[in-house]
């Protein structure tokens, strides 16, 4: 056997170990929408619109603080906050911390909302940087401001952490819309099992709807491409994935741009990491480790329900840093819970809902670059025929197009926000578009972002973003993580 | 692999997309001709049916046509229940009897489909159907939790109290969550508070503290003694369960037993609960009692301490300068920095600087601990105050 005809072999076998890859992938994920389904089934037998009106009512509906954290936000801070103090909930108080803000945004914040400072004591619950002042309003008695020395998003969000007085904490970005209903929404777990720790919902793509005052008044579909990928994207990242992890309380990631938790459990965890870059997943796998650890009943749930818009980036280049960011956070977390990988201590956690991130989500990247590029050598080297390719290339496109259809079914059955049949044409056509080009650019972003991690890149990058009332603002969304 | 097995691979890829794809069309397709018809049939019936609702009209609206628009006349009606009373809620139950729908969700209780047999009993007792009463204790031990759930809340909007014993066994048997049960207690009303007593008395631990949870919601003075006895059960939980519950009722006659529970050392949560309770029950008697908890280690009961002493104004004021001398400095600045968030710092410097020596004494040691951003304005002013801030402020620092 000739050194050529080995390596010819190994071509082959990697081929089809990716095929068979790609096939296991699918299947699982098709496995996760099917959990999915029935838990949105589930959800919707008990949510109704009369069960939000009982919520409203009901006198056991506890008490929230939306906790923000603010850095240079100044063009949309005050639309906001205000669409945060007009949410439809029986009782609830906005914490936003203005982060070492270099704009305006703490002058614009005083100016809307008749701010005074008082010397209002702080829980010393989580350590944060220095506070250089609290803000209340004499216009809004639930809404308090911390003013503080820049830390990062985490820091802000534990400064505002300290500052609520609820025994619900509601996370949300500066610039995320959130649904009139949607907090109700979102609580409703806590009420009806006490064990539960934290709650999230589906975050959607604001791009393309209609928003007036920090609402949204019309839906749409974004107009630029890169935003419609998005959308399919996030359909499947929500609405199929998390649902069906939700399910079996395995749950591994709340969306910073929307999560409500359980304050004592927050603080009892030491809140937000400061150092980690996705904060989120991080805090959601340190809640599972401390609850399983201690071995107390707890859940970490995912509602079903549309709560949280938010504007995604439709610039390839910060689309590229965002994704590399994610992954980074990504291999950081699974690298600081390590020893929970495969131990059959911290249950569903530990023996599949880490392990297929680690095979899918963090390996799933390396896995389809060497695939592709496997079948390229190999078709050129002719160790592989061209239908084989072909097939190849077919397999890994219709598996894709698969899971994208299978999010927006349940997209479909379940919510119908988008209505026009024109709507549903552009997301059927960007299901497919999504493999030809955008699918193999994210999967080098990721392969990028974990080299980046290697090189100790913390940065958060820069996100330009539109706005939502379509003025060209320029919010830097550096937020101070490269001093970190 | 053969290449048979690659086209295998192929074609089942293939043939899920063509059923995906089949899927969301058949979806839309037959979703739009469902909601072409309910759009049709309620151009012809919303008007009507407001107009009868309200007294416009007298004559309801035709009854539907079958299953199809007597749906849909349903879902209108059960939309409507949450923002009519009076005469307007009998016409809706006048509607709904002679639409034959009471017929449609006793038959829906059997259905197949769980959220038909939730909404129809949703419905009845929404709707207060007299009628329904035994169909709904026939369901309590259905299969499906959450139609025990809606069955026990719809027989609680229908006042059956002597129910109460079966449906607690029925939720119990079927595992609900601590918190829709304390929601159908609280369906209940002031009628299930003889039933919540004995359970507070005599049912498991965890049926006292729903009980105790229902009780304190409910709000009905006659269970004082009864939880005021709760008080001093062993269990920390329904202790402090007991104590939110006896702030609820307002009535200060509470206010011994809760101060009582404060000075008994039992845990921190437990204090907060007590202390807590005596804030909502605004009592001056409790001042000196909660001076006291202003020096707790724990931040949350010397919050919630300083909290009730604010809310008592003027003499939660008094009570701490009485006391101030053996007052931490933290727990000062703790109550001054509530008292500031409440906006009553300044009119208290203003006093202050008219000569209250008491104001003064307080002013100061609030300084001394920390607070001082109302000073500090005054003493970017120039009137008397600002003069009275500064000096403060200038003595403050020296010292």
């Amino acid at each position: 056997m000739t050194a050529s005809s080995i390596g010819a072999d190994l071509l082959r076998a990697f081929s089809y170990l990716v095929l068979v890859y790609f096939g296991v992938l699918t299947l699982c994920y098709l496995a996760i929408t099917l959990m999915s389904a029935a838990q949105v089934r589930a959800y919707f037998r008990r949510r109704s619109e009369e069960a939000l009106v009982r919520a409203m009512r009901s006198p056991l509906t506890p008490p929230v603080t939306i906790c923000v954290s603010a850095y240079n936000e100044a063009e949309t801070i005050v639309d906001s906050i205000r669409a945060m103090l007009n949410m439809q909930y029986p009782s609830h108080e906005v914490a936003l911390t203005n982060d070492g803000s270099t704009d305006a945004t703490l002058e614009r914040l005083i100016a809307a909302f008749a701010l005074r400072r008082v010397d209002q004591p702080l829980r010393p619950g989580i350590a944060t940087e220095p506070i250089r002042g609290v803000y209340r309003s004499e216009i809004h008695p639930n809404l308090v401001v911390i003013d503080k020395t820049n830390g990062g998003r985490s820091d802000g969000l534990n400064a505002a952490v300290n500052a609520a007085t609820s025994p619900l904490i509601c996370c949300v970005d500066a610039d995320s819309i959130i649904e009139p209903d949607g907090l109700l929404a979102a609580v409703r777990p806590f009420i009806e099992r006490p064990t539960t720790v934290g709650a999230g919902g589906i975050i959607r793509v604001a791009n393309g709807c209609d928003i007036d005052k920090g609402h949204v008044v019309q839906v749409g579909l974004p107009r630029s491409a890169l935003a419609m990928f998005q959308t399919v994207e996030y359909f499947r990242a929500f609405l199929a994935a998390r649902t069906g992890w939700s399910a079996i309380n395995g749950l591994l990631i709340i969306s910073g741009a929307f999560g409500v938790f359980r304050r004592s459990a927050v603080v009892e965890v030491g809140g937000f990491a400061p150092d980690s870059i996705g904060e989120d997943f991080e805090l959601c796998v340190r809640l599972h480790r401390k609850a399983r650890d201690e071995r107390r009943r707890y859940r970490l749930e995912f509602v079903p329900d549309p709560i949280c818009w938010t504007e995604v980036p439709t610039r390839l280049r910060q689309l590229g840093g965002q994704r590399n960011r994610w992954q980074r956070g990504l291999v950081d977390t699974l690298w600081r819970y390590r020893s929970m990988i495969g131990n059959p201590r911290y249950g569903v956690v530990g023996m599949l809902s880490l392990p297929f991130f680690v095979a899918f989500e963090f390996l799933g990247a390396f896995i389809e670059m060497l695939g592709y590029a496997t079948i390229v050598v190999a078709l050129l080297l002719g160790v592989v025929n061209v239908p084989f390719a072909l097939v190849f290339f077919a397999v890994a496109v219709l598996s894709g197009v698969l899971l994208s259809l299978a999010a927006l079914l349940l997209e479909d059955i379940a919510f119908r926000r988008f209505e026009r049949w024109s709507d549903l044409l552009r997301l059927l056509a960007y299901c497919v578009a999504e493999n030809f080009g955008y699918r193999q650019l994210m999967t080098s972003y990721r392969v990028r972002g974990f080299f980046a991690y290697l090189r100790g890149n913390k940065a958060w990058g820069e996100i330009r973003r539109v706005g939502f009332s379509e003025v060209a603002i320029s919010t830097t969304e550096a937020r101070t993580r490269d001093r970190l | 692999m053969n290449r048979s097995l690659l086209q295998l691979i192929f074609w089942c890829s293939a043939g899920a997309v063509c059923v995906a794809l089949g899927a969301i069309i058949v979806v839309r397709v037959s979703t739009a001709i469902t909601r072409w018809r309910v759009a049709r049939y309620q151009s012809v019936v919303r008007d009507r049916l407001t107009a009868f609702i309200v007294g416009v009209r007298d004559d309801p609206p035709s009854p539907p046509r079958g299953r199809f628009e007597q749906r849909v006349l349903e879902r209108n009606l059960v939309a409507l229940l949450p923002s009519v009373k009076g005469d307007a809620a009998t016409r809706v139950a006048e509607v709904f009897s002679a639409a034959g729908l009471v017929e449609v969700a006793h038959r829906d209780l059997d259905a197949r489909n769980s959220l038909t047999r939730i909404r129809a009993a949703d419905t009845l007792g929404a709707l207060r159907v007299r009628d329904a009463t035994p169909w709904l204790i026939a369901h309590l031990h259905h299969h499906d939790p959450l139609l025990r759930l809606a069955c026990a809340r719809a027989l609680a909007e229908l006042g059956a109290v002597e129910e109460l014993p079966e449906i607690m066994t029925a939720l119990e048997e079927a595992a609900t969550d601590p918190g829709d049960v304390v929601e159908v207690m609280l369906a209940f009303g002031p009628r299930g508070v003889p039933f919540l007593i004995e359970m507070l008395a005599a049912g498991s631990l965890s049926e006292r503290r729903l009980a105790a949870v229902a009780l304190g919601h409910i709000a009905s003075l006659h269970v004082l003694p009864e939880l005021s006895r709760v008080l001093d059960d062993p269990d920390d939980e329904l202790a402090a369960k007991a104590a939110r519950a006896l702030g609820q009722l307002g009535d200060s006659k509470a206010t011994p037993a809760l101060i009582g529970l404060l000075r008994d050392r039992r845990p921190w949560f437990v204090r907060v609960a007590a202390t807590a309770a005596l804030g909502t029950l605004e009592d001056r008697a409790a001042a000196p009692a909660l001076v006291q908890e202003l020096d707790a280690e724990e931040w949350d009961l010397r919050n919630a301490a300083a909290q009730a002493l604010v809310v008592l104004d003027s003499d939660g004021l008094e009570a701490v300068i009485t006391a101030m001398d053996t007052i931490s400095d933290r727990g000062v600045a703790h109550f001054a920095g509530l008292v500031d968030v409440a906006g009553r710092m300044e009119s208290i410097v203003l006093r202050a600087s008219e000569g209250d020596t008491a104001c003064d004494r307080f002013v100061r040691r609030a300084c001394a601990a920390g607070v001082h951003t109302r000073l500090d304005e005054f003493a970017a002013g120039s009137l008397e105050v600002g003069h009275y801030a500064a000096g403060v402020l200038a003595a403050e620092s020296a010292a």
